[in-house]
């Protein structure tokens, strides 16, 4: 399947991704009125590991543990292959937060699980992050 | 094609089809369920309970489950194992198998307390039966006592509050969640909750007398409805009587194989191998369950695998009280509090060998990676491993590994 791929070497440490990802993911069509005086929770979080930057979302997993642990279903791959959230069946538990190796699953402040779906959830289609990060350090290909 | 019948119908079959299916696309698999429905997601009764799910989203990957898995359910129960002719006997019918998946879960234990037959309205908390019951009972009003303030106890309540402020929490431990936490947790989650909760703890009942409980301390508690919440046993009878080696739970190995021939067990029924510990014991948890069942079934189908990742891990949210924890708190104790959150580490011989967080739980499955998989601390520190874990603590090489979509951590 298509994922998401992160090449460190080429991060800027712009956060630039986080805030694309916001504005996909706000249901808004105008990144100054999705954004402006908002705290934003990304799905991609820029990390750095005091020398070099990286971006971190939802790896995809072939065997994703967040599925294995989740007790309402809300969590599922969908027929590409991606881990998908229904936030109508979650109940908050938080057992894919305590299970995912990467941490790019969350409880947002509605209390549910949240993650990058690749953007295949909002209608942008394809990731927004890979489409605007400005070095090409986020990628999204057939591997 | 090959014959697979699995006994149970919950998360560890679950766990199973999903392996079978991932080897041999063609297989033949009949699931015996006891509790006749469909799978559904036992964790989720006292989320029904509480209206935060409906009864229709408990089954948690639809009523039609089975069907869509091209599996065929028998809603019975299985009264008998053949391992020389190799059938299963359920409901009278015979079931053949070529390999065998016992996923007979456990049992609310109820102890013989005196009296216990003069009280009306008595239930257990643990199936989606059990929850309809109470709620039947709920519905009608009264004072409810909850007995054994564990896991089940307290989401019980949680549930229960949904129809009557009148609980009481008796445990005979001197705070709640005995078992899934640490003294010093426990006593922050009793602390929160004393506000809603109306605990009776280092309370050993002594008896019943209709409607009323009586301690041993001489206090006696009246109520309307008795929850005992008082942990489960597995059943283990299937296996034991045909020879199969059992301690608390079936003995398996890392294949998820119990002694007897093409016979796995895996779940709730089990005792299995935890790594933190490095020994078997009687996990109980639903990722337990599914990832058991899963390397049972590859295994079934003919595909080797084996389980030695498993620990003991525990997420809620209890009242608003966020519980997430790992591993075994054994060995040297880092704290942190951070605001309202309370976080403890426990390492030793220089690795991670369990946590417990109250509160926020951003990326704590990073920490429980570092548990199954025994990561070297290392340099890191374990205060800032408590306070900014991220993906930034994994060695770079293998973080730019999994980035790049070259391996999976």
């Amino acid at each position: 399947m298509k994922k998401i791929y992160v090449k460190e070497e080429w991060c800027l440490g712009c956060h630039l991704c986080e805030f694309e990802c916001a504005y996909a993911n706000s249901g808004i069509g105008n990144i100054v009125l999705a954004l402006k005086d908002k705290e934003i929770d990304p799905n991609v979080k820029v990390l750095s590991d005091g020398k070099i930057t990286f971006a971190v979302s939802c790896r995809h997993c072939d065997e994703p543990l967040c599925i294995s642990a989740c007790i309402s279903g809300a969590l599922s791959k969908d027929e590409t292959g991606a881990v998908m959230v229904d936030k109508s069946k979650c109940v908050g538990c938080g057992s894919c937060v305590m299970v995912c190796p990467y941490g790019a699953v969350r409880i947002t402040k509605e209390g549910t699980a949240n993650k990058c779906q690749l953007c295949m959830n909002n209608s942008c289609g394809e990731p927004l992050c890979v489409k605007k990060c400005p070095n090409g350090a986020i990628v999204y290909e057939e591997k | 094609m090959k014959k697979y019948v699995l006994i149970g119908g919950s998360i560890a079959t679950k766990g199973a089809i999903e392996g079978i299916l991932s080897v041999d696309k063609s297989a033949d698999i009949t699931v015996i369920c006891g509790e006749k429905r469909p799978l559904y997601s036992r964790p989720l009764i006292s989320y029904a309970l509480e209206k935060k799910t409906t009864d229709e989203k408990m089954f948690f990957h639809g009523e039609d489950y089975y069907e869509k898995k091209g599996v065929k359910a028998v809603y019975g129960v299985a009264e008998k194992v053949d391992p020389e002719e190799k059938v299963v006997i359920a409901e009278g019918k015979e079931y053949p198998y070529d390999e065998l998946l016992v996923a007979t879960g456990s049992k609310p234990f109820v102890p013989p307390i005196k009296g216990l037959e003069s009280v009306t309205k008595k239930h257990t908390f643990y199936t989606m039966d059990d929850m309809l019951a109470l709620r039947a009972d709920l519905e009608k009003g009264g004072k409810v006592l909850i007995v054994g303030a564990g896991l089940i106890g307290m989401k019980c309540a949680e549930g229960v509050k949904e129809y009557t402020d009148d609980i009481v929490i008796a445990d005979m431990a001197p705070r709640p969640l005995p078992a899934a936490t640490t003294p010093e947790a426990g006593a922050i989650v009793q602390e929160r909750l004393s506000s809603i909760i109306d605990f009776r703890l280092n309370a050993a009942l002594d008896h019943f007398d209709g409607n009323k409980a009586v301690f041993g301390s001489g206090e006696e508690i009246e109520f309307d409805i008795l929850v005992l919440a008082l942990g489960v046993r597995p059943q283990v009878g299937l296996l034991k009587e045909i020879g199969a080696e059992v301690n608390r739970g079936i003995i398996v190995n890392e294949k998820m194989q119990t002694n007897l021939p093409h016979i796995y067990a895996a779940g709730d029924v089990v005792e299995s191998y935890e790594a933190v510990g490095e020994s078997k014991r009687l996990l109980q948890l639903f990722p337990s369950a599914y990832l058991g069942g899963k390397t049972a079934g590859k295994n079934m189908a003919g595909e080797e695998c084996v389980f030695l990742t498993d620990i003991p891990m525990n997420a809620t949210n209890l009242f608003g009280v966020r519980i997430t924890s790992a591993g075994l708190f054994v060995g040297e104790k880092t704290e942190v509090t951070v605001g309202e959150d309370y976080r403890a580490l426990y390492a030793e011989g220089g690795v991670i060998k369990g946590f417990i967080l109250i509160g926020d739980s951003t990326r704590a499955g990073i920490l429980t990676d570092f548990i199954r998989k025994k990561r070297p601390i290392g340099e890191s520190d374990t205060k800032e491993l408590l306070a900014g874990r991220d993906l930034s603590v994994y060695p770079a090489d293998e973080r730019r590994a999994a980035l790049g979509g070259k391996y999976e951590i």
